[in-house]
């Protein structure tokens, strides 16, 4: 597998790139006071054309803050902070919003984000940039096996199947260069989710890059290049897909390894304890006080993201 | 942070610059004093203010306001400012029985509405589009006409009209409820009917019950001066905002601008008192916008 | 006390039947895997099982009775969406004790911080959640758990720790595991039976 950025040999620039990307969120304390509650520290990710990098970790990680971070739709009460490029250019809240739906693509979680006035079929040919565009909608919808009638339906008279694949359909037929799915699968049929990841392979393939943020370690691995592993509001490592074999000695942090080993179809133990809940997460590294290889200098210093064996790690110690 | 950073308040955030620098939940509470403490004014008011104010008194009709004569005097040398703040507690009286009344039948209707089945179900939602379908003005003047006018011609007409859209937002929330899993789990646990709606129900539908009876006060209060003004409603002798209004307008023409202007003011204010007051506690009962 | 389905059917108001002659049994100590992919009526068949719905044919036996319909009943189940399965205005402490008292004990083995217990459902994550309703479902009077997709939506780890500690109680009292996934794989780490509903004839369905 060649390196992440290297297209036929040739270095390419990173489409999308992400630096030290800090999100908070303004809360209420007790009464009148406020509080700010950091959801998302010192996050860096980078994604190159034509590739599919796959963002797992738990739930309440940040995974999907994430995404809203870099289209610009986070809650008014959101501060963020750090640096974020696409296309070598900075991403600003303007630049943002002219690019969200033409040249980023995104794949929500919640099916609220359909219009719920408008017909479905019209709504995914809104998305269409190029040709015909009553063709590109009917041949999105029988690719994934939406019936012929279903256009003229409105959201509320869709199952919650039916709506996931009209977001999916809808976000996946315009020409955008980014395309951001957040868990674009859960509670679809096998077949379905098949030829979701496979459409997503399909796009990174001509050339986009696709950010498929996930938390299914299972589907990750098979569509994606690098992986990108969330815990407690950054990224602890970044590996090769390659990398998540065998007994995961090639994988770098020691909770890509714990996670792992979690799979049931590997070992099936888990780690005593629990994520640290934002707002009361350790001085130092984020992930010591779950750690076997903990030693002092993890409770006092959090590690900066290193580069090691191919990919990116946040530990002191990790050879 | 990097010069070529970014840092922002994401999409969305849209200040009010009357009070920068605050956040919402103190913004919503000061609205809120505000808002009681006008209230409190104009009841104080009703006891404090002598009646001979209003008595008739020719040697100072027809005054323009002053510093005696807040509002100035009328025709027959009434105070004005008196008037205005006995009339508006008139209306606020039959603001509070209406939409009180209005907003019992709404939880009534709702909740029946949720729990008793398809065919009750049925009719209250055509209940609903009937009345909502139907002008209030031309249900409440048939009903204040039809029971002879007067004071509970009014409330009974205001209180049968102001329901609909209550009822429909409590059903709506009734229904979701009930289908809600932990609600399901709470019966697989053996909590009884009673237990469930006390424990689990109550707390999600009194924000929602008190918020719309407040909201509903402003559309009570405008709907009796109205149609007192139409002159179905209180009889002339009552001091009612929409009486004072509709006895000024024939003076109107003579250039006795306070005869209307104060009054009309000052319900317009306290109707939209209640308005902010319903709509900021709704802000702050909101678990979404809460938390700004 | 065996629990069994007979012929179970079941169908949503004048909608096409989603379960039908669906016949099963479990005793208290076994542990059935449910396996079958998204709209296959897996969590139809979970509901009924618990009570939550009632089979439009055949029944459902509990000791050879119906299932009861009051009182604390002794199948319980957890759902897939923890989120909605707490009242999102009550403590947590609240939500755990809507069930039962559990010791400390038990929610150490579920990694359960006693901070938790003073927080609103909002502020936890849902791995953190799902560890509350499944406590909430362990009982004393409880014989069987029926875990619906219980641990889909969460991270490996998390997974393997809820499971761990379940699957410790559930020796311990004896208690009947029905396990409904998608996933062979977690299926066959401790299952001692996989019912495959993807072999039943279910000719009409269509996808979700």
């Amino acid at each position: 597998m060649s390196m992440p950025g290297e297209v036929s040999g040739v270095k390419t620039e990173p489409m999308l790139s992400v630096r030290e990307l800090s999100v908070s969120f303004i809360q209420y304390a007790r009464g009148l006071k406020q509080q700010l509650l950091e959801v998302i520290n010192g996050l860096s990710i980078e994604l190159y054309p034509g590739e599919v990098v796959a963002v797992v970790g738990s739930s309440g990680s940040g995974k999907s803050l994430l995404a809203h971070a870099v289209l610009g739709i986070l809650p008014g009460n959101a501060i963020v902070s750090g640096d974020m490029q696409f296309g070598g250019e900075i991403l600003t809240s303007k630049r943002q919003s002219t690019l969200r739906g033409t040249e980023i693509a995104f794949v929500p979680q919640s099916v609220n984000y359909l219009d719920p006035l408008m017909k479905v079929g019209a709504q995914v040919k809104a998305a269409v940039k190029q040709g015909s565009k009553r063709e590109v909608q009917q041949k999105i919808f029988k690719r994934y096996h939406l019936d012929k009638n279903v256009e003229n339906l409105y959201p509320f008279q869709l199952s919650g199947g039916m709506a996931r694949r009209i977001l999916v359909a809808g976000a996946l037929v315009g020409n955008a260069r980014l395309v951001i799915a957040d868990e674009p699968t859960p509670g679809l049929h096998p077949a379905v989710v098949k030829e979701t990841l496979h459409h997503l392979r399909e796009l990174s393939d001509e050339g986009r890059a696709v950010m498929l943020i996930t938390h299914d370690i299972k589907a990750a691995l098979e569509y994606a290049d690098r992986i990108a592993v969330f815990y407690a509001g950054t990224t602890l490592e970044t590996a090769n897909v390659a990398d998540f074999s065998g007994d995961g000695s090639d994988l770098r942090h020691p909770y890509s390894k714990a996670l792992w080993k979690a799979l049931p179809q590997n070992d099936f133990v888990s780690l005593p304890g629990f994520q640290p809940a934002s707002g009361e997460l350790p001085q130092g590294c984020l992930f010591a006080p779950r750690c076997h290889m903990f030693k002092d200098l993890c409770k006092e210093k959090r590690p900066k993201e290193r580069s090691l064996r191919g990919g990116k790690v946040r530990c002191h110690y990790a050879t | 942070m990097s010069k070529s950073g970014i840092s922002y308040l994401a999409a969305g955030s849209k200040e009010v610059r009357l009070f920068k620098g605050m956040n919402l939940r103190t913004k919503t509470l000061i609205s809120i004093g505000l808002t009681v403490v006008l209230l409190m004014l104009i009841i104080a008011g009703n006891f404090t203010l002598s009646a001979d104010n209003i008595s008739t008194n020719f040697e100072i009709k027809n005054q323009p306001p002053s510093a005696v004569n807040l509002f100035g005097t009328d025709w027959l040398g009434r105070d004005m400012f008196t008037r205005t703040v006995k009339g508006l507690n008139i209306s606020l009286a039959v603001g509070m029985i209406a939409s009180f009344v209005s907003a019992v039948i709404a939880l009534v209707l709702g909740i029946s509405a949720a729990t008793l089945g398809k065919r009750v179900d049925g009719l209250v939602t055509w209940l609903i589009d009937l009345f909502l379908g139907v002008p209030h003005l031309v249900i409440i003047i048939l009903i204040a006409f039809a029971m002879g006018g007067g004071i509970r011609g009014v409330i009974v007409g205001v209180a049968v009209t102001h329901w609909p859209s209550l009822a429909r937002v409590i059903r709506a929330e009734v229904m979701q409820l009930r289908s809600a899993d932990y609600i399901q789990v709470a019966q697989k646990l053996g909590k009884s009917r009673w237990w469930i709606a006390t424990k689990h129900l109550l707390p999600h539908l009194a924000p929602q019950f008190f918020i719309g009876l407040i909201l509903l006060f402003p559309h009570a209060i405008l709907h009796e001066a109205g149609i007192s003004f139409l002159g179905f409603g209180l009889s002339p002798e009552t001091p009612a905002i929409g009486i004072i209004l509709s006895e000024s307008m024939r003076y109107l023409s003579t250039g006795m601008w306070w005869l209307a202007f104060f009054p009309g003011l000052a319900l317009l204010v306290m109707v939209r008192s209640f308005d902010i007051l319903g709509s900021n506690l709704l802000l702050l009962f909101d678990p979404h916008r809460a938390r700004e | 006390m065996p629990l069994k389905a007979l012929e179970v059917g079941f169908h949503y108001y004048n909608g096409p039947w989603v379960v039908s002659n669906f016949s099963f049994m479990i005793n208290p100590g076994q542990i059935i895997g449910l396996y079958g992919p998204s709209g296959s009526g897996k969590s139809t068949i979970a509901r009924l099982l618990a009570g939550f719905e009632k089979p439009r044919a055949g029944q459902v036996l509990l000791d050879g009775k119906p299932m009861p319909v009051k009182g604390n009943n002794p199948v319980q189940l957890v759902l897939q969406h923890p989120e909605k399965a707490v009242n999102p205005r009550w403590q947590l402490e609240q939500t755990i004790y809507e069930g039962w008292r559990p010791n400390a004990e038990i929610m150490d083995s579920f990694g359960i911080s006693n901070k938790w217990l003073k927080r609103w459902p909002n502020e936890l994550s849902s791995g953190e959640l799902q560890r509350f309703c499944v406590i909430r479902a362990l009982g004393p009077e409880t014989r069987y758990l029926i875990a619906d997709e219980m641990t889909t939506m969460l991270d490996a780890v998390t997974q393997a720790q809820i499971w761990e500690a379940v699957l410790r109680i559930a020796a311990r009292r004896n208690l009947g595991l029905i396990v409904v996934s998608h996933e062979m794989s977690l299926l066959n780490r401790f299952c001692h039976e996989i019912v495959n509903l993807d072999s039943y004839d279910r000719s009409g369905l269509v996808y979700n």
